[in-house]
């Protein structure tokens, strides 16, 4: 799978991703993609003052669709 | 609850340190599903896949796999400007009892409102946003059972987002 984080961008990289766990249900997350390396990815839904408090972390094989966001189509509650 | 939403908003935090120095309310920024229930914001992190929007907003037995259920007033815009007149005959120090509305953190459950909260403490500090208690003593009310809250340990001080405030009187 292609990665989508890009190197030293600040950029934050949304996603919503469709994966399957180990009860065998499909479930949809979604969040910051934070890290990605060759077995996972860890998605981050939850922030406090700039330090994540809340992420998965989800096993490539696990992924059964992963979609970046348009960040500037997102819509704010601030 | 398909529509994708970044929010920004405030908490209450207890601290167990001797001193205090706290100077603004912590800021979270949260990204999710979210939908509306009277005066709760519901942020879904992690849902099932594959159910109906409209299951997910009308059957309130849906269970939440990850997410938060928040106050409206905890949003960080309307909290630094929320305008209130609860607090105008209570001085610090003053020993008071505060009714407040609590952030949820919600795991698989069908939970779609906010906790809330009665703390006896001592006031010692009013700033434009948020109120600081010493020695708070907490149960949450409401779900039931009325639980202490918080579940471990005993904190020295609670700090509450005045906006989170529904109710505040003097102990005699």
């Amino acid at each position: 799978m292609k990665k989508l984080l890009v190197k030293d961008s600040d950029e934050n990289v949304i996603v919503d991703v469709i994966f399957r766990a180990d009860d065998n249900n499909e479930y949809e997350c979604v969040g910051v993609l934070v890290e990605e390396n060759d077995n996972l990815i860890e998605v981050a839904f939850n922030s406090k003052n700039g330090e994540i408090v809340d992420s998965i972390n989800i096993k490539r094989a696990d992924i059964i669709s992963i979609n970046v966001l348009d960040s500037s189509k997102i819509e704010k509650l601030t | 609850m398909d529509k994708i939403y970044n929010i920004k908003y405030v908490d209450a935090s207890y601290s167990y340190e001797e001193s205090i120095n706290q100077t603004k309310l912590d800021l979270f920024e949260a990204y999710g599903y979210v939908e509306k229930n009277k005066n709760n914001i519901v942020i879904t992190f992690i849902k099932k896949h594959g159910i109906s929007e409209e299951k997910q907003n009308h059957d309130k037995e849906v269970n939440i796999i990850n997410g938060l259920v928040i106050p409206d007033t905890s949003l960080a815009s309307i909290s630094s400007a929320y305008k209130t007149n609860i607090l105008d005959n209570i001085k610090i120090n003053y020993a008071v009892s505060v009714t407040w509305r609590d952030v949820v953190h919600v795991e698989n459950l069908p939970r779609y409102d906010c906790s809330v909260m009665y703390t006896e403490g001592i006031l010692v500090k009013i700033e434009s946003d948020y109120v600081i208690l010493k020695d708070p003593k907490t149960i949450r009310t409401y779900p039931t059972p009325v639980k202490n809250h918080p579940g471990s340990g005993l904190p020295t001080y609670l700090v509450i987002p005045i906006s989170f405030i529904t109710d505040i009187e003097v102990v005699k």
